[in-house]
């Protein structure tokens, strides 16, 4: 079991945003959560990463059977867990390979693995940078600083790729990509998935699924799951709206 | 008539609240040689006596108190109640040769001048030179043939004290009047000097006395010439005061690097003036980092006396416990076409204090002036205070002046960012101040002390950091 999410209660400043959430996700399975702006999809994708700014009132969640709400973010990344966020951030003056390879060795170090040196590293970024389709010279430019909406999202994949995670959270990796970003974005995950880890990709539409073909796709409504079921579930709410969902929830 | 009574009055009856007297018999005021050398002959000594004549005038002026505005956030008054003399002791390489080099490494081929506590030691030093093209004398003496030393000495004599114009800040003022010693530096009509000239000073106190040092350095790029100069002060134990100046001439189309790097000792004091004069189409880039010492204040002037001059004023600077820091900048855009560029950072920790002031002045002439200034500040602790004062005076009609000025905090987002990587918070905190500081560091145009600053910079960032309680 990679994730289980029990009962999970968590809001920002006084406001709770999750009302109980209950997910399980095992090795070897990409789920989906998809719901309307403002269900909470973020909320739930910065909790699990260890977002700050957001209080859990109730609930539990296990990563690998280990209490993931007792972690630091750094913790939480050196256990397998990553976030690729919807909104990469800008580091003038901290160029990418240095960025990630303090980011790799931090992890490596807490588990008592050698450290990569710059060579080792930049063996691993140029064979990783492939999956999507980045040019080398990314590398020695600062972090995210100039780059377009596609390249941060591939930038995000191609971290993903080098830090091998067990569990990596997509937090709207689709927003703002064309139609041939998203195509190496989704080709980028894919190829890193196996039957010992596991993906949440987390999204309004429905198009990144069809690329990035899950196993379950979860409705989340007002800070509930309300709605769980294979992919045609995502066609269908790309079909109908979450209109139809939301009555259904309300009656 | 009236207006000079007026005048005569508002002058006579502020001074006493600006200044404070400081007494006859006061270290400040205890001079080597003690009158107008009356005996001057050379024209160097002629040139020296009278510098110190009329800087003598204005320490009977007295100590600039917190009322005068220039020195409202640094108050100095401690200058007159502590008894700070200089060291008479000479210092054996053996001593200090292990800290010598720990800020910027030996780079193959650099003209190394080491001074301790002011005094030149020889031993460590590549020596001065003489050779056509370049030059790097001593102010206070040379070597060689009588004939020789005079024709030196009247060099020296020309530009020395050229860059304070009319008036002495009360820094310039306090070096100047002490000035006996210290290093010139010509470099001839259209020479490139590749090798770096770096003039190093040591500075510690020697057991209970308190230690004062005036050093002098004097860079004269003269038509085309182009030469990189790095002072380095370095401090140690002990109570010390260090009053520098720095003086940098740079003629028609020459260009002037000048790096400076102060760390001075927990209870060091550094007291500086840094003073540049440019012609047409010079080209002059300072940048001033500065690591330590529990209090400072660096008066710095560029006169843009030609059009079309390019200058570049950066400082970067990282404070903990109770450092005070106080920056006083002055442009002064003279002439048309000039381009100015100013980038002051500082990262403050604990207690720390810094005050920016920046002044860009554009006389009426200096049309088409485009002078940027930036003052931004990163506070890691809730008790580090920043002063920041833009101040621009723009006489011009047809200028482009910016300036900006921030006061933050490291920013949650990116932290997280950071640690979301697997980069543990206190490396995340480290590595984003070292990136707010690394522009100002990649701005050095010689690698080898480009690569001693950013591993200085991460040093001390990781010290300041390392102090602070996690949250």
């Amino acid at each position: 079991m990679i994730l289980e999410i029990r009962n999970l209660h968590a809001g920002i400043e006084g406001t709770e945003i999750l009302k109980g959430i209950d997910l399980t996700v095992k090795a070897g399975e990409v789920h989906a959560i998809m719901g309307p702006n403002g269900s909470g999809k973020s909320t739930l994708a910065g909790v699990l990463a260890g977002r700050e700014e957001y209080e859990v009132t109730e609930g539990e969640v296990l990563f690998r059977g280990e209490n993931l709400l007792e972690m630091s973010p750094e913790e939480r990344a050196a256990a397998g867990v990553f976030l690729a966020f919807q909104y990469p951030v800008e580091i003038p003056g901290v160029n990418s390979a240095y960025f990630l390879r303090t980011g790799l060795n931090s992890i490596r170090k807490s588990r008592g693995e050698e450290e990569l040196d710059a060579l080792d590293f930049l063996k691993l970024a140029r064979e990783k940078l492939k999956l999507v389709q980045m040019d080398e010279a990314f590398l020695k430019r600062s972090v995210n600083e100039g780059f377009s909406g596609g390249e941060k999202k591939r930038h995000e994949i191609f971290q993903m790729a080098v830090l091998d995670p067990v569990l990596g959270i997509l937090d709207e990796t689709d927003s703002g990509l064309d139609i041939d970003a998203l195509r190496i974005v989704a080709a980028g995950v894919n190829s890193l998935r196996r039957a010992d880890n596991a993906f949440l990709v987390v999204t309004h539409y429905q198009r990144l699924l069809n690329h990035i073909i899950p196993d379950v796709v979860h409705v989340l409504l007002d800070g509930r799951i309300v709605q769980s079921g294979g992919k045609e579930l995502a066609l269908q709410l790309e079909a109908e709206g979450y209109d139809r969902i939301k009555q259904a929830a309300t009656v | 008539m009236g207006t000079s009574t007026k005048k005569n009055m508002s002058s006579g009856s502020g001074s006493s609240s600006y200044f404070l007297p400081i007494p006859e018999g006061h270290w400040l005021r205890r001079y080597s040689p003690p009158a107008p050398d009356p005996g001057a002959e050379t024209p160097l000594e002629k040139t020296l006596a009278d510098l110190r004549f009329r800087a003598r005038k204005v320490l009977e002026r007295g100590l600039p108190s917190v009322r005068s505005e220039a020195f409202r956030y640094t108050n100095l008054q401690f200058l007159l109640s502590e008894e700070f003399t200089p060291d008479r002791r000479q210092v054996t390489r053996e001593e200090i040769e292990e800290e010598l080099f720990r800020d910027l490494p030996v780079k193959e081929g650099e003209h190394r001048l080491v001074f301790v506590n002011g005094r030149f030691l020889s031993e460590l030093s590549t020596g001065f030179v003489s050779e056509s093209g370049l030059e790097i004398l001593r102010i206070g003496g040379g070597h060689g043939t009588e004939a020789r030393r005079e024709e030196e000495g009247s060099k020296i004599a020309e530009y020395i004290g050229r860059t304070t114009l009319a008036d002495f800040s009360s820094i310039a003022a306090w070096n100047t009047a002490h000035l006996h010693d210290g290093v010139a530096v010509f470099v001839q009509r259209g020479k490139k000097i590749s090798e770096p000239i770096r003039i190093r000073h040591f500075i510690r106190g020697e057991g209970n006395r308190k230690i004062v040092s005036f050093p002098r350095l004097l860079v004269v790029a003269e038509e085309g010439a182009e030469v990189f100069v790095a002072e380095t002060y370095a401090g140690d134990s002990g109570r010390t005061l260090t009053i520098p100046m720095t003086e940098l001439i740079v003629g028609r189309a020459a260009r002037v690097e000048y790096c400076r790097v102060v760390r001075e000792g927990g209870e060091g004091v550094h007291l500086s003036a840094q003073e540049a004069l440019l012609e047409e189409d010079a080209v002059l880039r300072s940048h001033a980092f500065h690591f330590g010492g529990a209090l400072a204040r660096n008066d710095v002037r560029a006169v843009l006396n030609g059009e079309n001059v390019e200058v570049t004023l950066n400082g970067l600077s990282l404070l903990s416990g109770t450092e005070h820091l106080d920056n006083h900048t002055v442009l002064e855009h003279r002439r048309p076409h000039g381009r100015s560029r100013e980038i002051f950072k500082s990262v403050l920790a604990d207690h720390a204090r810094n005050v920016f002031r920046g002044l860009i002045h554009v006389w009426k002439e200096a049309q088409k002036t485009d002078a940027v200034q930036s003052n931004r500040n990163i506070l890691l602790s809730p008790t580090a205070r920043v002063e920041s004062r833009p101040q621009l005076e723009i006489y011009a009609d047809d200028v482009k002046c910016t300036h900006g000025a921030t006061v933050g905090r490291l920013e949650e987002e990116a932290l997280f960012y950071c640690r979301s990587r697997g980069i543990p918070l206190e490396s995340a905190r480290v590595l984003l101040t070292q990136a707010f500081a690394a522009d100002l560091v990649e701005e050095v145009a010689v690698k080898e002390y480009r690569e001693a600053l950013a591993e200085a910079v991460r040093a001390r960032l990781e010290r300041m950091l390392g102090r602070e309680e996690p949250r």
